[in-house]
Parts: C-alpha cells; structure tokens; sequence
C-alpha cells in the first residue's frame, strides 16, 4: 500500500505540496497503478473519447503531470488514488471534448480569450459540435439504461451502487442499508461483476 | 427494479462511472484485473506501462519542464513560432526510419493524432511524455527534443540559428535524399552536443 497516499495535514492547510505529491506518486505500487489505468479505461469509454484523439495511458499521464506541476492540486484528505481518478475524470469530460473541437475547428487560441470569430464556417462548426454533444449525451442514458438493467434481480446491489451514484460514501452507505463489512464488500464485488461483465460484452469485437 | 424511479441518476451519467470508477479503487487486484481485461488488455503490462508514464513524468518534473499549454517563448525566439522547424526534424527522423505515422505511433507508443499535429501544426507544442518516447525511440540524448521544442527553455543563440536552419529545410515525402540525410545527421549531432 502506499505510504503516503494521504498528505499529512499539519503543513499547509488545503493543499498537498508539490514535492508530497511528488512522493505519493512515486511510492505507488504496481495494484494501485493497475487501478488508476483501470480506471483511464473507464473514463475513456465514459466520455467516448475516439480512438487516437487521447487513449487511456495518455490520459492518466496527463493527470500526473498536471499533479506534479500543480496544475491539479492534490487536496489534503483526499487520497492520492482518488485524486488521480477524479483528476482523469475531469480531465476527460470537461477538457479533452474542449481540446478536441479547438483542434477540429483549428482554433488555438481566439475561443480561450473569449473572442468570438465571426466565421460562418464557425456556426457550422458549433451546430456540427452542438449535435454530437446532444449525441454523446443519449449515448451516454443508454450507457446508464443498460447498466441499470443490470440490477433487475439484485435490488440490494442495485441499492449499495444508487447511493454510491448519488456520492455517498462507503461508511455512510453501511450506515444508511445497515450493512455489516462482509455483506457491502460481496455487493461491492458483484456491482464489480455485474459492470465488468458489462464493459466485456462492448468489448467484444473491438 | 422500476427504472423510471432511477430517470433523475439517468440525467446524470458521469456519476454511474465515477461509482463504478471509486468501487475499482476498493478492489482486490483480482477484480481490478477482471475489469482490465473487459476491455481486451493485458492488466501486467498496462502496469508496466503505467510505470514508464510515471518514469517519464517524473522525470520531466524534474527537468522542470514548462507545462503544456503554459509556454511563452523567450525574448530571442520569433514571436508564434516556438516550435519552428520540430515537426519537419519529427518528419525527417520519421522517414529516415521508413516509417508511416501509424508505424512510429505503435512502435513509439505515441497516438497518431499527436503525431500528425507535431508534423503538421506549426505551434503545436507536445507534451513532455511524448517527446520522453520520441527521444527514446530515435535514440536521442534526454532532453534534447524537449530543448528543441520549445518545452524547455535554454536561452542559446546558437541553437536557435541551428533550429531556424533546419526549418528551412525542404519538406519532402518519402526516402530521404542524400542532402536531408546530411542535414539531418548534421543536426542530431547538434542535439546531441547540446544536452
């Protein structure tokens, strides 16, 4: 396990510092690596993110170069796996989709300074970019339709897996279901099933 | 389980992953394994991989390269071309190798897409782990491409006369003539000498 997955808090109030982060990803082993690439992967597909434009190990070097440059700052409290995580996550539904279209519509750097160009070929642009966004977000409900199918005959895995969806956490999870260690470590685990088993049959053919 | 009850989660998809995601952090290494392999990849060398990524990160923070996105070039460099002549000396070391880009992008383990915008938008400055594996691929000293790029900073009157130079350079396709073959030769001594 790594040592210093969570930053002391005596030093600095919010924030880890550069060198804590530093360490924390430096000292992580070769399971955690292979949780936050599980994770890349995951957030790859979440957000549809085609292949070429950033794959998974792309993106979780991304996120550790943005914590080692500080440009995500690695909150205190927080450990360094679900710091990375969320920092793919982010990174992943809300920059990279950005990056792309400044890419596609070769903008660099009007749209950042907030500078509209008035281009008819920019309308096209964003109504062709507006489109596939509206795309993304119905592939996105049937993405959460099917998993969702996936609890019909678990309605207490489905229960564990609503909570956690709606951001609470383990222990307030066992607190609110009354569910002992054992009992929410196997509903975690088939969730895990039930999901994995999902990603394996989009995977088929690929 | 009535779905219709779940309608409000459904507008909110990216919770569903990120669920899925924290459960991951949660597992054993046998589920976390399962999971990499729902998506036809080997979970030993996507760990390997993961290693390297963080090698090449570390590494860069250490060489105290700029951030991506975050450049501004010196007071001697040509104001909008920071990378002047890169993508032609990325070309140039491409076809020296007789390589099409999709070749360099499964050898180098780089994606096709930052391939073609290193070679074909003047501007394009990328990312420290890019230029890691490219330096290793092309067997070049560490660091030197990053210094040619633009990504790190090193204030050489020289270099820059060199780097304008190469960008001049003609952009042919296919084998090198015997002219780019000098050129280039000529100009990875230079790297090399530089770092």
């Amino acid at each position: 396990m790594n040592p210093v997955c969570t930053p002391h808090t005596q030093e600095s109030p919010t924030y880890a510092s550069l060198s804590e982060a530093r360490s924390a990803i430096h000292a992580l082993s070769g399971v955690e690596l292979k949780k936050l690439e599980a994770i890349a992967l995951v957030c790859c597909r979440a957000f549809r993110i085609p292949p070429g434009r950033m794959e998974p190990r792309e993106l979780f070097h991304e996120a550790v170069e943005r914590t080692l440059d500080g440009r995500k700052q690695w909150r205190r409290g927080v450990g360094i796996l679900l710091h990375l995580g969320r920092a793919m996550e982010n990174i992943a539904g809300h920059e990279v989709p950005k990056m792309q279209r400044r890419v596609e519509a070769g903008q660099v750097s009007d749209d950042e300074n907030g500078e509209s160009v008035d281009d008819p070929l920019d309308k096209l642009r964003d109504l062709r970019n507006h489109n596939r966004d509206m795309d993304l977000r119905a592939a996105a409900k049937e993405d959460v339709k099917a998993i969702y199918a996936l609890f019909d005959d678990d309605p207490e895995a489905f229960a564990v897996f609503k909570h956690r969806a709606d951001g609470h956490e383990k222990k307030d999870i066992q607190s609110l279901l009354k569910l002992s260690d054992t009992v929410y470590a196997t509903l975690s685990k088939r969730i895990l099933r039930k999901i994995t088993s999902y990603h394996e049959s989009r995977s088929i053919g690929r | 389980m009535n779905h219709d009850q779940s309608a409000d989660s459904q507008e909110n998809s990216p919770n569903v992953h990120r669920a899925f995601c924290e459960l991951i952090l949660e597992a054993g290494e046998a589920e976390v394994d399962a999971v990499i392999r729902a998506f036809n990849r080997d979970p030993q060398q996507l760990s390997d991989e993961a290693k390297r990524t963080i090698e090449a990160a570390l590494a860069a923070s250490e060489a105290k390269i700029i951030p991506f996105g975050s450049y501004s070039p010196p007071d001697h460099v040509v104001e909008g071309q920071p990378d002047q002549g890169f993508g032609r000396l990325m070309q140039m070391l491409r076809r020296r190798e007789n390589l099409k880009i999709e070749e360099l992008s499964k050898k180098a383990d780089i994606s096709v897409n930052e391939i073609h915008l290193i070679e074909e938008s003047p501007g394009y400055l990328p990312k420290p782990r890019t230029l890691f594996q490219l330096e290793r691929f092309f067997k070049l000293p560490t660091d030197s491409l990053a210094r040619f790029s633009g990504v790190i900073i090193k204030k050489d009157r020289e270099h820059e006369a060199e780097r304008f130079r190469f960008a001049a350079c003609s952009n042919g396709m296919g084998k090198l003539t015997k002219d780019e073959k000098d050129l280039l030769a000529q100009f990875v001594k230079h790297l090399s000498e530089l770092s």
